[in-house]
């Protein structure tokens, strides 16, 4: 356990390294004009410009530059080439509401993507089951930004069900916060309930022809119980692993679509702006939080893995 | 004599299939009596495992379709609904599968899986099943460990004896065991079939054992059934059928196993051909493609009747004493041209 | 990495994520059976027939600009008046309300706030959508297939190194990297070695699309590589002295196909909704050229004002993948008939 545990956290620190370096060069081969110039802002002086250029590198190598600029993301004084503001802070503050939309999505997508794909497998072969498994299709093949902005349009605006995007913290008002996040739950979630509910649904048809279902059914088990214990059980195997890498992306500002068209200020929203602006330090560090989310939750999911099917022990992941 | 416990009558099963309906069982009779061990012996795709299964109603779906009856007491298995058939299952009916590993639970500890099915009928408390679990399973030569052990970490040999456990849970009166040995080692077979015997002593169950291999069915069975394409063929005690074996397919049968044909130095032979289709209606008997001795009445279905005497049963036109006589003079099927017979 | 656009979407057979998917189709049907059986699929053909009438529709714009509507896609009529039900109304309010549909030559389905023909924009919109799924699909599958057969067959430090890259690049949330990517390149340009892409090129979107899509198709590829090398006939082939690149090409490639064939489909949707999501967030499919992606993000901005706009672009989109998804999973319940039976 302890030296799977030292070889993850080996190779987090290695595909940490990787991003940072694909994220800094892929804005370092355009043409930014002078970062030093846009920094010191309106008011500047030649004096503030000089020193924004030598603390920052800018007058030597790329990688002296990125050098500089990773010893910031590390001690919290990266600050923005556009506006100056102190990225850690911009990225603090749109956490609580990554985390708000990720937490409660993938609750709900979960949750549901189960329920479907369970109905459309045992309903195979029925009009039901297609219907289901035809709603599904539907659902992936929807970009979210636009049923977004469609459900913000006609529920949100012409119904005024719910308010028109923006966002209200857990601790200040539970409901409200609530109530602004239905919406982009739902947008979000619409896609992996169809992508979970197909895996799932294929997933239960192959565990329903196996040995020890019918073995379960043999001691006499109700149907619900052979279907929950027996069949669930083990086809939710594979969703787990899918559940813990998307709920890592989310959290890690890979919801950018639907943070920017219900206007979260998320972190992936800060992210997209920044990339905007060609303003290379948040990005460089919402990257790096994201891939970070990444390989956490994907250490996390070989855990649950062992745990779900005993037949994987940690010792040999 | 006593009430039969299981008593099938006429059973038929049958399978739609892109191709039409396919006649995996038809009109199959027998009885199984307290204490007793009836093997049901074909190769396979003769239709003994759907037999098995439909008594279990383990096979229903909706394109499977039943006939006949099956009497397990007063309850007629073929005609009651699912809830009702799910209450008989594990209580007076259980089943001891083929392959151990396939049939447990990946995922579920072995003593829970044995748990399971005791709770599944019995409001017992989660701690007395545990116990009653974990004292089930020594009985049947389980190491105590095995209770907390997950199927992978069992050898073969406990994992069928975990499956015994589970089927022993709710003291079955019938236990229907669809080749419970042909999956392990050949010393393990041997223990697990010591083991289903010393079981019929103790509990008195019945056993419907399903199996190709005669040498389960000498070892453990009283009587025996023969299946080919769907039907029984002959039927008698294990003595009768071994010894005086009437069926053409039961000589082939018997002269392809080894230990059974080898006794005199004999070469073990195959059964030349491949078991007929069942899609469509019969045309005589169906052995007769196969059968060195087809001849002229073979273009009917012989019916399955007691030749030799009081519960011997078999399904061939050949008159006994002309049975003997061609079973001694070489009747090893397939080896011989055809031309001998008729 | 996931993200809301696509996760692993590109999954393959019974939608399972990553390795599995090229693994399973090692023993694919064979052709003209698996043919068969997707011509006997209602859905797959009812699919197909959807597909062949949008690209129809994209491929007949020119006909209905010219010949029915009378314009281009980028000629503007805010000025004009269109004659509807006998009264002539303004293309574009003065308060700057676009014409709804009109079910007609002109306008059939209105205008946008530049007074521009949503229907012509629709069919040359499809145009670039279609071609830039196609192109990115099939440029992530040449690539993905390139650097699955160096890994898989050459291992060692190469696949450790290659592979090692495409988990760099997994890892990267793919809308982020996307919209980087699409970023840079749209303000520097790009130059490979002889091929120079101005900043405006429809051959940039595709390009980044395709690059971003790389590691999901080539990492089950490349698990299915190192399979096939190990089997007898590769080392028959090399025990005859076939090289390396015959070897490749000949031995392994060829059983490839069938895992590349199922995925084909689905990175095609997959693209497409790509590039409505970089057009969306402005890194995509540069404006005033229009596509599918950059109609929808003209339509959310003024969906209070004229609905109609995003409602359009987005119905055609749906359509196009959903028919996407719907023939891919066919093509795979075809070629391995022992996945679980489709709806």
């Amino acid at each position: 356990m302890l030296s799977f545990l030292v070889r993850r956290l080996a190779a987090m620190v290695l595909v940490l390294f990787a991003i940072s370096v694909l994220t800094f060069s892929i804005f370092n081969v355009i043409p930014n004009g002078e970062p030093e110039n846009r920094m010191a802002g309106r008011t500047q002086t030649p004096a503030q410009v000089e020193a924004i250029r030598r603390e920052w590198g800018f007058d030597r190598g790329m990688v002296v530059q990125y050098a500089t600029t990773m010893r910031k993301v590390f001690t919290g004084d990266l600050i923005s080439y556009y506006n100056g503001s102190r990225v850690g802070e911009e990225i603090l503050r749109g956490l609580p509401r990554t985390f708000s939309l990720a937490v409660g999505a993938a609750l709900l997508w979960m949750a549901l993507a189960v329920a479907l794909g369970l109905y459309s497998a045992v309903r195979s072969g029925r009009l039901s089951g297609w219907l289901t498994g035809a709603l599904a299709v539907i659902g992936i093949s929807m970009p979210v930004f636009w049923v977004g902005a469609l459900m913000n349009h006609y529920l949100g605006f012409e119904a005024g069900l719910f308010p028109n995007g923006g966002y209200v913290p857990l601790t200040e008002d539970p409901l409200a916060w609530a109530h602004h996040l239905i919406l982009p739950w739902t947008a979000l979630s619409i896609l992996f309930i169809g992508v979970y509910s197909r895996v799932l649904r294929s997933s239960v048809m192959d565990t329903m022809s196996e040995d020890y279902v019918r073995t379960a059914r043999a001691k006499g088990l109700s149907e619900g119980r052979v279907l929950v214990r027996h069949v669930l059980r083990n086809s939710l195997i594979p969703i787990v692993s899918l559940w813990g890498l998307d709920f890592g992306a989310v959290l890690g500002g890979g919801a950018i679509l639907t943070e920017t068209v219900f206007d979260l200020q998320g972190v992936g929203q800060y992210a997209a702006e920044s990339i905007d602006q060609l303003d290379v330090p948040p990005v460089l560090a919402v990257t790096m939080l994201g891939a970070f989310f990444i390989v956490v939750l994907n250490t996390v999911v070989d855990v649950l893995y062992a745990v779900l099917d005993p037949r994987i022990r940690i010792g040999r992941l | 004599m006593s009430s039969p416990l299981l008593r099938v009558e006429d059973l038929g099963v049958s399978f739609a299939t892109a191709e039409g309906s396919v006649r995996a069982v038809d009109s199959v009779s027998f009885e199984l009596r307290t204490g007793e061990v009836l093997a049901i012996v074909g190769e396979s795709g003769a239709g003994k495992s759907a037999c098995a299964m439909a008594l279990m109603g383990l096979n229903r779906s909706p394109g499977a379709c039943f006939s006949g009856a099956a009497w397990l007491g007063e309850l007629e298995l073929l005609a009651v609904p699912d809830a009702a058939l799910r209450r008989v299952r594990g209580t007076d009916m259980a089943l001891i599968p083929q392959d151990p590993l396939s049939a447990l639970n990946p995922v579920q500890r072995a003593g829970d899986q044995v748990v399971e099915a005791m709770r599944a009928h019995e409001r017992v408390s989660r701690r007395a099943a545990r116990e009653r679990a974990r004292a089930l399973m020594v009985s049947v030569g389980l190491p105590a460990a095995a209770f907390a052990a997950h199927p992978h970490e069992l050898s073969g040999g406990m994992r069928q004896r975990v499956m015994i456990a589970m089927a022993l849970s709710c003291q079955p009166r019938v236990l229907i065991a669809d080749e419970p040995t042909t999956a392990l080692d050949v010393t393990i077979q041997a223990q697990v079939l010591a083991l289903l015997a010393e079981l019929r002593e103790r509990t008195g169950a019945g056993i419907l054992l399903v199996t190709h291999d005669l040498g389960v069915v000498a070892a453990l069975a009283d009587r025996v059934a023969v299946m080919y394409a769907g039907r029984l063929v002959e039927t008698g005690t294990v003595d009768e059928v071994f010894h005086d074996p009437q069926h053409p397919y039961t000589w082939g049968l018997l002269g392809s196993t080894p230990g059974l044909a080898g006794a005199r130095g004999e070469r073990l032979a195959a059964i030349a051909g491949a078991p007929p289709s069942r899609l469509g209606p019969d045309a005589g008997c169906r052995f007769r493609a196969r059968c060195p001795h087809e001849h002229a009445a073979c273009a009917a279905m012989p019916e399955l009747a007691e030749r030799v005497g009081p519960g011997h049963a078999d399904r061939c036109w050949l008159p006994v004493d002309q049975k003997r006589l061609r079973r001694e003079h070489g009747g090893r099927i397939g080896l011989e041209p055809r031309g001998i017979a008729a | 990495m996931a993200t809301e656009l696509i996760d692993r979407a590109p999954a393959g057979p019974g939608g399972l994520p990553g390795e599995e998917a090229a693994g399973v189709l090692l023993a694919p049907a064979a052709p003209r059976s698996a043919l068969r059986r997707l011509a006997g699929s209602r859905s797959a053909l009812g699919a197909a027939a959807l597909l062949a009438l949008l690209v129809l529709a994209a491929l007949a714009a020119p006909l209905w600009a010219d010949h029915v509507a009378g314009t281009t896609p980028y000629a503007n009529h805010i000025t004009d008046r269109v004659e509807v039900g006998g009264k002539a109304r303004d293309v574009v309010s003065p308060d700057g309300v676009p014409i709804g549909p009109t079910w007609r030559g002109r306008f059939f389905l209105g205008a946008d706030v530049n007074g521009r023909d949503i229907m012509v924009r629709l069919l040359y919109g499809g145009r670039n959508s279609l071609m830039i799924g196609v192109a990115a699909a099939l440029l992530t599958a040449l690539l993905a297939v390139a650097t699955a057969l160096v890994a898989g067959y050459f291992r060692g430090w190469v696949d450790g190194v290659l592979a090692r890259g495409l988990d760099v690049i997994w890892a990267y949330p793919v809308i982020l990297l996307g919209v980087a990517l699409g970023t840079a390149f749209a303000v520097g340009g790009v130059r490979l070695g002889p091929v120079e892409l101005a900043g405006d090129s429809k051959a940039i979107p595709v390009l980044v699309i395709a690059v971003v899509y790389v590691p999901y198709m080539a990492r089950p590829l490349r698990g299915t590589v190192l399979a096939l090398r190990e089997r007898e006939f590769v080392a028959a082939a090399r025990a005859q002295g076939a090289g390396a690149v015959r070897v490749m090409w000949s031995e392994i490639l060829p059983n490839l196909l069938p895992g590349i064939v199922v995925l084909l489909p689905l990175m095609v949707a997959n693209a497409i909704l790509l590039e409505a999501a970089l057009s969306y967030l402005g890194a995509g499919v540069r404006p005033p050229e229009p596509s599918w992606g950059t109609m929808i993000d003209d339509g959310v901005a003024r969906i209070v004002t004229a609905e109609h706009l995003a409602i359009a672009p987005g119905l055609m989109l749906v359509l196009t993948v959903a028919a996407l998804n719907v023939l891919g999973d066919r093509v795979r319940d075809a070629l391995d008939p022992h996945a679980g039976a489709g709806t």
